[in-house]
């Protein structure tokens, strides 16, 4: 498997190490230039605003970038010309599948820490760091430090464990469309839709009850800390399993279908 | 050593109601040189694709060194599919690198030279090669492995007389004696003089398997002749009738 992942690097950061050092470049330039806009220049305020929406441009395209550039990385690679090299490898197909996942997983980790680093660079011109702290503390104190490192650890994870699932999730929909005969690109999207509205209806009617009647249904002014703190955690740990067991379930027909139903054009 | 390499019993594969093989029953030892024969839509290519591991069979069962295709098998068969299988972000020296990380059994040094020879640098971008550089990278680097089972899927196809005796010399002086080189083609002139063995594939059935001496000491014609014999089609006259002397 880490041989798998290696050559995804290899192919991922000729791309995006460029494109994460333009954004932290864009984030520094608007560090400076948005303490600017003060001025009185129509031509200063022009540049400023230009430079504003370059950097918010720039970082949802890298996002996108990263997210086609996973989604092509599995269907170039496995279900075109590339995979008669890769399904012919000497490597079990569990290896070759979570290579490119957790490589994947990794490019979007790693893209999000730079918007965020990002974010800070251009924040902290703005905000001042005692102020956060003081935010910081403010929590701490009122669910009291075991809890809230509980509540942060579990955001932590959900967050990670979520991109996780939205790259399992177009894996399924591609293994799916690979069964057409042809029209393979529009089946994987066609599957795609399907997969999402199915599971959107699903989340709705049963998930966002469960989780609305552990925030909502108390009384959430009149709860302790300590009570309400518990109902957040009780609702993020319903929502982690949900995301474990939608990976899995992702997971295993894919795995199915690329064994026993791959049929390279 | 297990003597047979390839073992096939009742091995069909169908695609919807179409079997592209049919019922395929056949043994290959070591150290042959074998022509996988058939014109187009044959069945040539589904066999192939099944002893890699890219297609699952209907029903019947194949192995290879007596194990079904896996792991196992992908680490001693070098497969040349009929078309480019190169990511095109990478480099000359990428795939080097690949295969030297996947197959135990790949010789660097061997491909270095072979490259070198083609004039192909490491830094060479494959998205800037020309098809044809293209093809003999692909074919250097399948021959640079000490494989058990060659499997050349058309090495020959659509490549002028000059780059067919090339890529006949490369797999002639680079392949594993001890291992057997499966080439198919429905060009047999070309590859006839190289073979030990044919396998003649018509609609998924296999209609003859012989050695080449045998064929030529039993019919008292080359390959080719039987091939145009046992394939030939009925050309379509305007006039009518299947011979010449029928048309009016």
């Amino acid at each position: 498997m880490g041989k798998i992942m290696k050559y995804e690097f290899r192919s991922m950061f000729r791309l995006f190490i460029p494109l994460w050092l333009g954004i932290l470049v864009l984030s520094v330039v608007n560090r400076f230039t948005t303490n600017l806009q003060f001025g009185n220049d129509k031509l200063l305020n022009f540049f400023v605003g230009l430079a504003l929406f370059l950097y918010v441009v720039g970082i949802i395209a890298v996002i996108i970038v990263a997210y086609i550039f996973i989604v092509l990385r599995f269907y170039k690679g496995l279900l075109k010309d590339e995979g008669y090299l890769t399904m012919t490898l000497p490597v079990s197909l569990d290896s070759i599948l979570w290579g490119k996942a957790l490589a994947a997983w990794i490019l979007m980790v790693l893209t999000t820490l730079v918007c965020l680093v990002s974010a800070g660079i251009l924040l902290l011109a703005n905000v001042n760091l005692r102020d956060l702290a003081a935010v910081w503390e403010q929590t701490v104190t009122y669910f009291g430090s075991v809890q809230t490192a509980l509540l942060t650890a579990q955001i932590i994870l959900t967050a990670l464990l979520s991109t996780l699932y939205s790259i399992l999730m177009p894996y399924l929909a591609m293994a799916i469309g690979h069964l057409a005969q042809k029209h393979r690109v529009g089946a994987s999207v066609l599957a795609y839709v399907i997969i999402a509205t199915v599971l959107s209806t699903v989340y709705n009617t049963f998930l966002t009850p469960a989780l609305l009647d552990f925030l909502v249904g108390y009384q959430i002014p009149v709860l302790s800390p300590e009570a309400l703190a518990g109902m957040i955690s009780r609702g993020l740990w319903i929502y982690l399993l949900v995301i474990v067991v939608s990976c899995v379930i992702f997971y295993i027909p894919t795995r199915v279908i690329l064994s026993k139903k791959l049929n390279l054009e | 050593m297990e003597e047979t390499l390839i073992a096939c019993e009742h091995l069909t594969k169908r695609f919807g109601l179409k079997a592209a093989l049919d019922d395929v029953n056949l043994t290959i030892g070591r150290g042959r040189i074998v022509g996988l024969l058939g014109p187009n839509g044959s069945g040539k290519t589904t066999w192939i694709k099944i002893l890699c591991g890219l297609l699952q069979p209907s029903s019947g069962q194949v192995l290879i060194a007596g194990n079904a295709p896996g792991r196992e098998s992908k680490s001693i068969i070098s497969y040349l599919p009929d078309r480019m299988y190169f990511a095109d972000w990478m480099v000359a020296g990428d795939l080097m690198d690949y295969f030297e990380d996947f197959y135990a059994d790949f010789d660097r040094g061997k491909a270095e030279r072979m490259c070198a020879s083609l004039g192909i640098q490491k830094q060479d971008r494959i998205k800037t090669m020309s098809k044809g550089t293209k093809e003999k990278l692909q074919l250097a680097l399948v021959m640079c492995r000490q494989a058990q089972i060659y499997l050349l899927d058309e090495p020959i196809a659509g490549v002028d007389p000059a780059a067919r005796d090339f890529i006949l010399e490369t797999i002639l002086r680079n392949y594993n004696p001890n291992g057997t080189v499966i080439i198919s083609t429905h060009l047999i002139s070309d590859v006839e003089k190289v073979l030990d063995e044919v396998i003649f594939l018509r609609e998924g059935k296999i209609v003859r398997h012989d050695s080449v001496d045998n064929i030529r000491e039993t019919e008292g014609k080359s390959v080719d002749e039987l091939f145009r014999e046992v394939f030939r089609a009925t050309s379509y006259f305007p006039e009518g009738g299947e011979q010449p002397w029928e048309r009016s």
